[in-house]
């Protein structure tokens, strides 16, 4: 035990027994990290024995017992979910190198039947290329081994990992760089075999260094940059989550008995030589999905009061999980592990535990038990994983972290910052766990769809249309603390948030969509979601450069200010249209230019170097970005290429689609066809990437300018047929055209006629271009509001008789910082413009609604604001960190804390206050009457948007008539019940009917002159009651109902939901009208 | 001498028209709906009225269900079930998951879609599931023995079964509480009648029903028939109006805060020309002008100026419950009845007040699905006294039955018609409980 260290630095890929550097990190900027190497070496990790032995309690837990299988006589099949590498000692019989260390392949997946399967896969070695001089022979091959091998052993400090050959074999290959057409020579590189993935990255350096000595001048290198995994997948033609098969007689079995030994925790574990096992395409009979198991788990924590919950000082009370295997609809297993006692849950098991330790313990027990392939949860590498490592570590639980498939490899917290121009900078926590995939639903969701916020409330919300019960975290430890009753309500609540990810996953069909795309682009299943998108592309290309015969430069990203210019817009003629607007869109506008003018790296000609390669005018493109390619006829680039056969998948896969019947298969290919498109347009994106590994602005560049011109083209075609010039009954214009669409006003006054001339159209013009490119009818528009560039709206019609939806572009409907009633003012204002198609009532509807929040009639729920509390010492005041200090006054236990979203309102302050200050709690708000700043409201959140969306269609005046009408006269006085006046104002009684003020101790509701209208006047009074009761009933019935439990109190603080302001505001203003209409008199006399 | 038969077989000229001096024959009353008034605290949510409905049928149901199973099975609570497939008694409250009911929270994020939905006055679906709920939990129960279609969330009851693996608790017999025990029905001797109609929509623009409602209030003040039959109307000792007054409960209609104030001194005046005559009962309903929630209040006398200066006009509540010469009545508007239908496939209204006599359970559905008032210490809704005569409002059409329990209960249930749309009242003799319609037009 006493070699057993903390130890630090990235532990994604382990190797068993050999201190070693680390080599391929899970991270983007990979040259940066290489370029550390020398830093890290020094690195070591230290060999800590075996973890525990998997137990086997619990039927349910275990996987199926696997069979007895022969080798000689038994294939193995499996799909595997995830591929990695160590440093291992060489196996007689398999190929490569017999010097130890060697890198050894794993692949991890299970069988159909749900066995877990580790396959070792020997003798892959890793290499590169370099260019030699022409003179360059055999035996330069030789020295230049020698001389490298020996240069590394030297470079190598120490050399802990006890390498004796480093350099494996350099052999002379002639291929052809995938840069630049330069006619049909090949070139001749060396290929260098080394030891160890590490040492490419070294060999690289010293080459570079010293060129001469090695016998190479100007040395260019390639392929250096590849990911080791990567490289094996593309020379093994194994995609990710692709069938493995190892055909009898080629494999061997690792048995506790036998001379090779297990060294993972799957229940079949194997060797086999690197070009003996057969990977299946995922086509055909290869498409399945074998029965994953997939967990999903939450945890709840203690917290102080005021706290966000910190391993070192606050436990672990509960753990849910809950285990689904894929293809399910319902999870197999529920179970909660509790610290102290729990009531019994129906349909879930409950453990209890009286130490904390003891549960964490038996809970990884568990984990390694059940042996999950894919592990999901909500914002589970951010927060729980950290948290229970970080615990358990704290609290000495011997074992815990031993959660991969590797049974001497702990699983360790690392920071990873991943840049990707999707998504921008986010900085993740990444654990290890060799052979599962972590597949965090948050990191999906963020990745995949733009929402207003992130939470598991609002996302189950938005998806399921299921509220979320929410337990405030202050109540948390009162729960835990006070009875087995109580706790049972937390785990009840525990289990919920471990369940909805997996319906999130079912509904979101996350995990077929992320499978296929691993299939379509090559990589890992692990890699989408820890990647950005260039390793798709650059697994592609490389699949496709090594069947070419081409290889990849080992680009040096440098950070250039080229800038190509982008798509480019007709300038929109704005204004509200309510004869039909058709569309026509380039299908796949990227990827079809580039197919069409063959656009690629290898046909890239440089300048100046036409007339050299003696290349015919006819034989070349120029683009409309001066950029020169080969024609097809010359060379077909290998861009082109993967993109047919993208876009020929997704073509079959969208008419296998038609045919299927069955659900589940269905969701494969749906989820296959959009993996393929998404794919399909990344390989543009890759060419534009300037840090990526392979940018090529004028691929990139060309692109767009086509695109460019194409979209004036088709502008001046359709101009130019469409008149009445040439017999139609009017003259055409396009009102605006994007990126690829374009937007053509007819002038026909019916549906059918614009999907007609629409249709007619887009053949017209696509007979115009070169093949693939096709420009498509689509929609018809119809109204359509233009409002700006990549801003508008209209109802979407695809057909005459039914609009399919109403389609909003770039109008503020989701925007955060807004509060829900500005999205929920414009959809209406739009749905009345669009469907009902009145302008009229939308401008009505709107005044109705400024007048509303100047008279305090908009629920307060509608004017909340909110913003995540990162970090407590901004630059720049902020409204909602200003007003966490103040609730943090109030009461430190309920106060926002660290990581926690702030709701607020503005409210009135004296006059020039800074809005910072001017935020509130809404609930301090509702329960002390504070007045709203509803001007704040109108002038900086509703009206830039509503003079958006009004101004094409009243012009200049709309300002003044929407925001400076008569309706704005009216304005609501609240008086405050806190505040500096508050004390010295006192209430008196006035008459309900006449608002005259009564006598003090008048007990009466009315004056006497409003006294003969008293039914009335009382009945007006019953309807407003009765309309609070309704709302009342229910608003509380409906959360009793979401809470899942009709005896006990709803305890619900989800402050997402639409409901909890407005059922605390109908209770307050209840009691106020039930005192009102009580004035009147007790009925009963 | 039946009413009816007086009607039909009306045979002796001569004298029938002679003019004679008549007084309205009175019976002992007591007004015994206390418990319906509840006052109102906003901030209390709906958890108690269940668990207080829980705690009372427990001990309602734990010597029922001795005696229905012998004593044979274990009455535990759920979280007491340890061992799969061992079959015990648990007490609970059903609920049903109904994916067709409302629901605000969707019809708030409908506000923001485009497709409108179907507007639905029944909520029923094959995909509806059940649920029973004690303190604690709940378990999804499954069985043939209990018909999810027949019975309604708030309904509690004992079921005798087992849970097995996967935490479903398939049900092998239920015990429902049953009709109570009635008081022996005091002996009338003679013909005693009590009318009870309602849906009097008078805020209705309609007025149609007006003449009709003309015609029995000139029947009531005996200014029709014959002397023999005036003498048999002077029988008739009390009149109650089963809610509907202002405005009926069909689903229609939406109501018109001017149109109820218009009526108001319609509805006044009415109320006091038939209490000149006769003493009269009057509910409020569901729609008319007093809270909305159930139990409700009676109405303000504001409302009344000219009617309470009548002893015998009596605002009552809504449920109703009084005693009429030893004879209990008991009653709602029929929102409750109403609401059953809409949540499940019962769709007789006489079967439905049998069920919720059986079921001892005036409004299950009240707060699930009925506006009700969070009352804090008990279930207003609980039908503790086996009543003589249970009626419910602003039915379809006039309906009845005698209910014949085990312990030879015997329980008149009437569906009282709404006259706007029948014109038709129903008369119930307390001499011998049998019961008429008669219909006015």
């Amino acid at each position: 035990m006493d070699k057993r260290q903390l130890f630090k630095g990235p532990p994604s890929k382990k190797f068993k027994s050999y201190d070693d550097d680390d080599d391929n990190e899970l991270s983007c900027t990979f040259e940066e990290q290489l370029a550390g190497l020398e830093a890290n070496e020094v690195d070591s990790q230290q060999l800590y024995g075996d973890g525990p032995e998997n137990q086997t309690t619990n039927m349910k837990w275990s996987r199926p017992p696997a069979p007895a299988l022969d080798p000689r006589k038994d294939s193995l099949v499996f799909q595997q979910i995830d591929i990695d590498n160590y440093n291992g000692q060489p196996i007689q019989g398999m190929p490569g190198s017999q010097l130890a260390p060697v890198p050894i392949m794993r692949m991890y997946g299970i069988t159909m039947e749900g066995n877990s399967v580790c396959c070792h896969v020997h003798g892959f070695t890793p290499y590169f290329y370099v260019t030699v001089p022409a003179n360059f022979t055999e035996s330069s091959c030789n020295s230049l081994k020698s001389n490298l091998s020996k240069a590394l052993l030297e470079d190598l400090r120490g050399n802990k990992d006890n390498i004796k050959e480093t350099v494996l074999e350099v052999r002379l290959v002639q291929a052809k760089s995938i840069m630049y057409y330069k006619g049909n020579d090949n070139i001749t590189f060396a290929r260098v075999s080394v030891a160890l993935p590490k040492l490419i990255a070294a060999a690289k350096r010293l080459i570079e260094r010293q060129p001469t000595s090695f016998g190479v001048m100007d040395p260019m290198f390639y392929e250096t940059n590849i990911d080791f995994d990567i490289r094996f997948m593309v020379d093994t033609s194994v995609v990710g989550c692709s069938w493995i098969e190892l055909p009898v007689g080629k494999w061997l079995l690792r048995s506790q008995n036998g001379t090779l030994k297990p060294e993972t925790r799957c229940q079949i574990e194997v060797d086999v030589a690197w070009n003996l096992f057969i990977a299946h395409q995922p086509e055909g009979e290869w498409s399945k999905v074998a029965p994953f198991r997939i967990l999903s788990f939450d945890i709840e924590c203690a917290g102080r009061k005021g706290i966000f919950p910190e391993p070192k000082h606050d436990p672990v009370i509960q753990i849910a999980s809950m285990v689904i295997r894929q293809g399910d609809t319902e999870p197999y297993l529920r179970n909660v592990f509790t610290l102290n006692t729990c009531a019994p849950i129906v349909g879930s098991q409950v453990l209890s535990f009286q130490s904390e330790s003891e549960m964490l313990q038996k809970w990884s027990d568990f984990f390694r038990e059940l042996d999950p392939d894919i592990i999901t949860g909500y914002n589970i590498g951010n927060f729980d994983w950290p948290y229970l490592i970080n615990r358990a570590k704290h609290l000495n639980v011997i074992n815990f972290d031993f959660l991969g498939r590797i049974k001497n490899i702990k699983s360790v917290i690392k920071d990873t910052v991943l840049q990707s121009k999707q998504m921008g900078r986010r900085e993740n926590k990444s654990i290890n766990f060799e052979g599962r995939v972590p597949f965090d639903l948050l990191l999906v969701l963020v990745r995949d769809y733009k929402l207003r916020s992130y939470t598991l409330n609002a996302v189950s919300y938005h998806f399921l249309q299921e509220q979320k019960e929410d337990v405030h975290h202050s109540i948390i430890a009162d729960l835990q603390n006070e009875n087995e009753q109580t706790r049972r309500r937390l785990a009840m609540y525990c289990l919920k948030d471990a369940y909805l990810p997996l319906k999130l996953l079912n509904k979101l069909m996350c995990i077929i969509n992320y499978m296929e795309m691993a299939r379509v682009t090559g990589v890992p299943l692990l890699c989408l979601l820890t990647r950005g998108q260039q390793i798709k592309v650059v697994s592609q290309l490389l699949r496709k450069a090594k069947d070419a015969g081409y290889l990849m430069p080992a680009y040096h990203s440098q950070g250039s200010d080229d800038q190509f210019e982008g798509a480019t817009v007709i300038e929109p003629k704005k204004g509200y249209y309510a004869d039909p607007i058709s569309t026509l869109d380039f299908a796949s506008l990227y990827p079809s230019i580039m197919m069409a003018h063959n656009l690629c790296y290898t046909t890239l000609v440089q300048p100046n170097m036409q007339n050299h390669l003696k290349l015919d005018n006819d034989d070349v493109t120029l683009t409309p970005s001066k950029n020169t390619f080969v024609k097809a006829n010359i060379r077909k680039g290998l861009l082109p290429e993967i993109l047919e056969s993208l876009l020929a998948a997704r073509k079959k896969a969208k008419a296998d689609l038609k045919d299927e019947k069955d659900p589940f298969k269905r969701s494969v290919l749906d989820g296959r066809q959009l993996a393929l498109k998404i794919s399909a347009n990344s390989v543009y994106g890759f060419t534009g990437a300037q840090v990526g590994k392979l940018p090529c602005l004028e691929i990139s560049g060309s692109v767009t300018a086509y695109g460019r011109t194409m979209i004036e083209f088709t502008k001046s075609e359709v101009e130019k047929r469409y008149t009445k010039a040439n017999g139609y009954k009017e003259d055409a214009t396009v009102i605006y055209g994007d990126t690829d669409s374009v937007m053509i006003k007819f002038g026909v006054k019916t549906l059918e006629e614009s999907m007609e001339l629409g249709r007619d159209a887009a053949e017209f013009v696509t007979a115009k271009f070169v093949k693939p490119i096709k420009l498509e009818f689509e929609k018809v528009y119809y109204p359509y509001l233009l409002i700006n560039k990549k801003r508008y709206a209209g109802l979407y019609f695809t057909k005459p008789d039914k609009y399919d939806k109403m389609d909003c572009k770039g109008i503020e409907t989701v925007r955060r910082d807004n509060c829900p009633l500005v999205s929920n003012v414009m959809s209406t204002c739009l749905q009345k413009l669009l469907i009902d198609r009145d302008p009229d009532g939308a401008v009505n509807y709107a005044k109705q609604v400024i007048a509303d929040l100047l008279c305090n009639r908009i629920d307060i729920s509608q004017l909340v604001i909110t913003k995540e509390l990162t970090k407590n010492d901004y630059a720049a005041k902020q409204a909602h960190v200003e007003l966490a200090k103040k609730m943090k006054k109030r009461d430190a236990g309920t106060a926002p804390k660290l990581g926690d979203r702030v709701p607020y309102v503005l409210c009135c302050a004296a006059k020039n206050t800074p809005a910072y200050m001017k935020a509130e709690d809404p609930i301090y708000v509702l329960e002390n009457s504070i007045p709203i700043d509803f001007n704040y409201y109108m002038e900086n959140q509703l009206a830039k948007p509503l003079l958006r969306i009004f101004e094409p269609i009243l012009g200049e005046k709309a300002e003044s008539l929407l925001l400076k009408g008569e309706h704005t006269r009216t304005k609501a006085m609240v008086t405050s019940k806190v505040g500096a006046l508050a004390a010295f104002t006192k209430k008196k009684e006035k008459c309900i009917g006449c608002k005259v003020v009564l006598p003090i101790d008048s007990k009466t509701a009315l004056c006497n002159h409003c006294l003969e209208k008293e039914g009335q006047l009382y009945i007006t009074e019953v309807f407003k009651l009765r309309q609070l009761q309704d709302k009342f009933s229910r608003l509380w019935t409906e959360c009793q109902r979401c809470q899942g439990s009709l005896h006990e109190e709803v305890l619900c603080t989800n402050r997402d939901c639409t409901i909890f302001y407005m059922r605390k505001k109908v209770g307050m203003e209840l009691d106020t009208q039930e005192k009102n209409v009580l004035r009147f008199g007790e009925p009963i006399w | 001498m039946l009413f009816k038969t007086e009607l039909d077989g009306n045979n002796k000229p001569g004298n029938e028209f002679q003019s004679h001096e008549l007084g309205r024959q009175t019976t002992e009353y007591i007004d015994c709906s206390k418990r319906f008034y509840k006052t109102c605290d906003f901030s209390k949510q709906y958890a108690h009225i269940y668990s207080a409905r829980l705690n009372t049928f427990r001990n309602i149901l734990v010597p029922l269900v001795m005696k229905k199973w012998s004593n044979k099975f274990k009455i535990l609570k759920l979280c007491e079930l340890r061992e799969k497939n061992y079959t015990c008694v648990v007490i609970g409250t059903l609920f049903k998951h109904q994916k067709l009911k409302p629901s605000i929270l969707k019809e708030l994020s409908d506000q923001l879609e485009i497709i409108p939905q179907p507007a639905r006055t029944h909520f029923v679906h094959d995909s509806d599931s059940l649920v029973l709920e004690d303190e604690l939990q709940r378990i999804k129960l499954v069985g043939d023995c209990i018909d999810i279609h027949q019975i309604v969330t708030g309904v509690v009851c004992a079921i005798l079964g087992s849970e097995d693996e996967d935490g479903i608790f398939t049900v092998k017999d239920v015990c429902w509480a049953g009709c109570n025990i009635q008081h022996p029905l005091p002996i009338i001797n003679n013909d005693r009648y009590v009318v009870i109609m309602s849906g009097l929509n008078l805020a209705s623009k309609s007025p149609d029903h007006i003449f009709s409602l003309h015609l029995l209030l000139e029947w009531i003040s005996g200014l029709s028939g014959t002397a023999q039959y005036q003498e048999e109307i002077s029988n008739i000792v009390r009149v109650i109006i089963a809610g509907g007054v202002f405005a009926n409960n069909s689903d229609e209609k939406v109501l018109n805060e001017s149109d109820v104030i218009s009526s108001a001194q319609l509805v006044d005046s009415f109320a006091a020309a038939l209490s000149a005559v006769a003493p009269l009962d009057l509910m409020p309903g569901c729609k008319d002008p007093t809270g909305i929630m159930l139990p409700q209040k009676p109405f303000h006398f504001c409302l009344f100026p000219k009617a309470i200066e009548y002893k015998s006009f009596n605002r009552v509540s809504n449920p109703y419950e009084c005693d009429i010469g030893g004879l209990l009545c008991l009653g709602t508007s029929g929102e409750p009845i109403k609401d059953i239908m809409r949540y499940s496939k019962l769709n007789n209204s006489i079967n439905v007040l049998k069920k919720t006599l059986e079921w001892r359970q005036l409004a299950p559905t009240c707060p699930d699905t009925v506006p009700c008032i969070p009352c804090v210490d008990n279930d207003p809704f609980t039908i503790y006294k086996c009543p003589a005569v249970y009626f419910s409002g602003n039915a379809d059409k006039f309906a009845t039955e005698m209910y014949e329990g085990a312990e030879g209960q015997h329980v008149r249930l009437v569906s009282v018609p709404d006259f706007c749309e029948t014109k038709t009242v129903a008369i119930i003799n307390l001499k011998n409980m049998e019961c008429y319609s008669m219909e006015f037009s």
